[in-house]
């Protein structure tokens, strides 16, 4: 367990777990690690036949298991290398298969940096730059016969500092992937299902991220929108129609909110981009022809995906206010018959209202205030659902509030659909930038006014995001957010970013340096003597070590076979090299005359030949003093 | 000079695959792991080239080692600057000779080599280099070792019957003891008064002090009997080595017994003369540096005839050839003592005195 190696490919392990969205898998492997490393290892021989078994079975079990659980099996063949790492914990291991068991973890860790995982990875990804080095030294380390594998600061900090620089200024190329027409959350049951029933698993209600935006005060990023009723289910309207939407004049676009969005997740999006508001203008490079459709959604004609899928919008502060015909009206609000219970209590609560707006307002106040929100709440009366909500389960998701007070709108003659969407989490301590995540979907009430347009209202308690806090989570959750964005998706135009911030910077030394002369010049001052020092103190000659570890292994043996033979009687003359006092004990033909002449070589190897002591021959000539000791 | 080891090479390629997956990879994290190992590859090299940079290669200059054994003297290691090199080794071509874990800054370390020599032949150091592969071996950075030192290694030699031998010369160090007395020898024979020519070293102080006048001490003279050893293993003979073992083994034992014995390299047309037990060293770096080459009949006769008189002539062949039979069978008629040494598995002709050597 000491082995950098081993340690490298427990890292390995748990870098593939990241793509398991289970939390029990880094415990199990741990354990397995462990288990194996402490109990079984040298008790259980394996051959390859069983390693072999141990990688077809592991991945297969791993596809059976994701298909199980409804997760991606896109990794399956990194379980099957775990468990073929495991079993070959189990045994000793040429150089060669050593290497390749690191080559593997390596992959392992290859694996998870493409998963885009949150800052948790951070830990993992720094303890790879100690492991990963420390297994190379500790490989090559064994071919001299030693087992070190220490890194010494000296290494690491360069290391570490050509890995960052390397990260920063490689490169990025980016080719993107046609995404297949048809996909996308309109199409998909991801965004419904997260919206419909929170309270599954898998991915669509994972925290896993989606988009990232930047910008201020931002609600609902719309996505699509229910608005056929058939007394049982909302659905999506299947007559959807396209038109290209007025671009403002750039002069206009300056005083306009701005938003930036970077898609972490375009395949899941499909052609949909996410907005709040209505766009004035929208600029990106991995869609083409963006339109709005009639549910006030941005729609593409074709969308691929890069590394880095990044759009901006310009929402107009004063959008036209949209007209609705006649039949769009009676559309939007069609929905089954009131009881008279429900038209009662409906009645009660619109009463005071001054106008449809008004009303409007109360219902939603109403719901927010009187109501309770839960995931997973028990499943509804489906023959008369409203009524069950409202008067008996009074509890639920989103999607229920949504609906209900889309239906209560209706009732009161008030066109309605259902945005489905995502609702950004708080705004990061260090920018201006949030997360969207998969678990962040929601729904909410939008609701239509001659005078005032399309309107929405949540009527979900707490709905509408959380608040921007000071909380560990909200702090941790900013950092997430700068993994994101300066890791994860750092990409050219960060780099010209920096770039153009390092060549300020560099502009600015001189003056700088001409404003703070005095200490500038104590800089160079203390620079230069710190140099002058190192050099004449010879710091970096670390030299004496090695002899003095050498020395010290051969006075050790040889000193205790000598005071072992004079238990025995047997005498060392003062005038007798080793050589000749073996060749002495050859002609007296004393037991155990070949562990003698071992430790006797090993020791003028050492002490005259300076070569150093390997931890077998240690351990060798342990042995022989030990056998030595018994006679 | 710096090359990528295999594994760097493996690592480089590594680097390769995951920056074409970066791609199309939405997270740029690949591209840490890419300079994570392309940090390591970077690292290791400077740090090999520091440790190479100040390490010389101290080693004798010529090294006789015995074929399948390892060379006995040591080397030296010298670090001429201030910093440890470490992991070093030291290569030519694919032969490992020795590995030191590291030489301490402006110290030194005696090492031995490593390698057994299964092939008999001259190794040069010449060409070996210094290499370090320190820390990672990713990256192997090497310097010529500069070191003029040949690694000798003759053919493994066996214990044998000293070849026979034909006149006596007065030797010193002969095992025939001849009739006269001699100033110089070993075997003291007794004393004789003082004659003029006679060195005042050789005055026997004891017998002098008698009264008889000065008295000289004599020794008994000492005969070297002679032998010369042609040897000739034909290219391509699957008992050239053997041969050449069987020829060394000989002289070596015919040295040590007293003769003095003359090696006549015919493939080669070299001629040493060793002295009854003479350095044996050139002896066995001819059998080192001895090259299969085929020499033609016209080469050959010339050495053959510039044997001296009174010397026991030995024939050591891999393959009997008709321009050996007939010089043979010429020599014999000339009243000349022919021994021929064949491998075990051939044959000579009649009269000739036969004897076999062993293939393995």
């Amino acid at each position: 367990m000491k082995s950098a190696r081993l340690q490298f490919i427990l890292v390995g392990f748990l870098c593939q777990g990241l793509a398991w969205e289970t939390a029990l898998y880094w415990p199990v492997v741990i354990g397995a690690w462990a288990l194996t490393l402490i109990f079984l290892r040298k008790r259980i021989t394996v051959g390859p036949n069983i390693e072999l078994g141990a990688l077809i079975g592991g991945s297969a079990l791993s596809y059976l298991l994701c298909k199980w659980l409804g997760q991606s099996s896109h990794f399956f063949l990194g379980d099957g290398i775990t468990c073929l790492q495991l079993a070959r914990c189990l045994r000793p291991l040429s150089r060669r298969e050593k290497l390749v068991s690191v080559m593997m973890a390596c992959f392992q860790v290859a694996v998870a940096c493409t998963l885009a995982p949150d800052v948790r990875f951070l830990l993992l990804a720094l303890s790879a730059l100690i492991l990963f080095p420390k297994s190379l030294i500790e490989l090559q380390s064994e071919e001299f016969g030693q087992t070190d594998s220490r890194l010494e600061w000296t290494a690491l900090i360069p290391l570490t500092l050509i890995t960052i620089s390397i990260f920063v200024s490689v490169p990025r190329v980016a080719v993107g992937a046609p995404i297949q027409m048809g996909s996308g959350p309109q199409h998909s049951e991801g965004l419904l299902s997260s919206v419909l029933d929170p309270a599954s698993g898998g991915s669509a209600n994972s925290s896993q991220v989606l988009l990232q935006i930047e910008g201020k005060a931002i609600r609902y990023l719309k996505c699509m929108a229910l608005s056929q009723f058939d007394g049982k289910e909302w659905r999506v309207d299947e007559h959807l129609g396209l038109r290209r939407f007025r671009r403002a004049p750039d002069e206009e676009l300056a005083s306009y909110p701005h938003r930036r969005v970077r898609v972490k997740n375009v395949a899941f999006l499909g052609r949909i981009l996410p907005t709040d508001g209505t766009p004035a203008a929208i600029n990106g490079q991995f869609f083409q022809k963006p339109m709005l459709n009639t549910q006030g959604v941005i729609e593409c004609m074709s969308v691929w995906n890069t590394v880095n899928n990044q759009y901006e919008y310009w929402i107009d502060p004063k959008p036209e206010i949209e007209t609705l015909s006649p039949y769009l009206i009676r559309y939007f609000t069609q929905h089954p018959p009131a009881s008279e219970r429900l038209s009662q209590w409906l009645d009660q609560i619109t009463k005071p209202a001054t106008n449809q707006v008004d009303a409007a307002h109360r219902l939603e106040l109403y719901l927010r205030r009187n109501y309770t929100y839960r995931i997973g709440a028990p499943a509804l009366n489906r023959l008369d659902s409203l009524e069950d909500f409202l008067f008996e389960k009074r509890e639920g998701h989103c999607e229920r509030f949504a609906s209900a007070l889309a239906l209560l709108l209706r009732m009161h003659n008030i066109p309605t659909r259902i945005g489905i969407g995502y609702v950004p989490g708080p705004q990061s301590r260090f920018s201006d930038w949030r997360q969207v995540r998969f678990k962040d979907a929601h729904a909410w009430t939008e609701a239509w006014f001659p005078d005032a347009g399309w309107m929405i209202f949540d009527a979900t308690p707490g709905g509408g995001g959380g608040e921007d806090g000071f909380g560990v989570t909200q702090f941790l959750e900013s950092l997430d957010l700068v993994w994101y964005s300066h890791v994860i998706s750092f990409d050219g135009s960060s780099q010209r970013e920096i770039l153009t911030n390092l060549m300020g910077a560099m502009m600015n030394l001189p003056h700088l340096a001409q404003r703070n002369s005095f200490l500038a010049l104590v800089l160079i001052t203390a620079g230069a003597a710190s140099i002058w020092w190192r050099r004449t103190n010879k710091l970096n000659s670390p030299g004496a070590t090695a002899p003095a570890r050498i020395a010290t292994n051969a006075d050790h043996f040889y000193g205790r076979l000598l005071r072992a033979l004079a238990e025995k009687g047997i005498h060392r003359a003062p005038n007798q090299t080793p050589l000749e006092f073996l060749a002495v004990l050859n002609q007296q033909k004393i037991p155990h005359f070949e562990d003698i002449a071992q430790i006797t070589t090993a020791f003028c190897e050492t002490r005259y030949g300076e070569q150093p002591l390997s931890d077998q021959q240690a351990s060798a000539l342990e042995a022989a003093l030990g056998r030595i000791r018994e006679v | 000079m710096l090359r990528l080891t295999r594994t760097g090479k493996i690592f480089v390629a590594v680097i390769v695959a995951m920056q074409i997956a970066s791609i199309t990879s939405q997270s740029g994290l690949l591209i840490w792991l890419v300079g994570l190992i392309a940090a390591c590859l970077i690292v290791n090299a400077f740090a090999a080239i520091r440790s190479v940079r100040n390490v010389r290669l101290r080693a004798p200059a010529r090294i006789l080692v015995e074929q399948g054994s390892t060379p006995r003297e040591p080397w030296e290691l010298l670090n001429e600057g201030k910093r440890r090199a470490r992991l070093i080794t030291i290569e030519s071509g694919q032969r490992v000779w020795a590995r030191a874990v590291e030489v301490p800054g402006r110290g030194s370390i005696n090492l031995l080599p490593l390698d057994v020599f299964h092939q008999r032949g001259v190794y040069s150091l010449e060409k070996a280099s210094v290499v370090s592969l320190f820390p990672f071996g990713l990256v192997k950075a090497m310097q010529a070792a500069n070191c003029k030192s040949d690694v000798l290694v003759y053919p493994k030699l066996y214990e044998t019957s000293a070849p026979e031998v034909r006149g006596l010369d007065p030797m010193l160090g002969g095992r025939q003891s001849g009739p006269r007395r001699v100033a110089v020898g070993e075997t003291f024979a007794g004393v004789r008064p003082l004659q003029a020519g006679d060195s005042f070293k050789q005055i026997h102080w004891k017998s002098s002090a008698k009264g008889g006048g000065l008295m000289v001490k004599t020794f008994e003279e000492q005969l070297a009997g002679r032998a010369v050893l042609l040897v000739h293993c034909a290219k391509g003979s699957p008992h050239a080595e053997a041969c050449l073992r069987a020829a060394g083994s000989m002289a070596l034992a015919g040295i040590e017994a007293g003769h003095q014995i003359e090696f006549y390299n015919l493939n080669e047309g070299r001629r040493h003369r060793f002295p009854p037990f003479g350095d044996t060293t050139r002896l066995l770096e001819e059998l080192a540096r001895f090259d299969f080459n085929e020499p033609s009949a016209s080469e050959i006769k010339p050495f053959i005839e510039a044997i001296r008189s009174r010397v026991a002539i030995h024939f050591v062949l891999s393959d009997l050839s008709g321009v050996f039979e007939s010089e043979i069978d010429r020599l014999i008629a000339d009243g000349k003592r022919v021994f021929v040494h064949l491998p075990a598995d051939q044959s000579g002709r009649l009269g000739w005195e036969l004897r076999h050597f062993p293939t393995e």
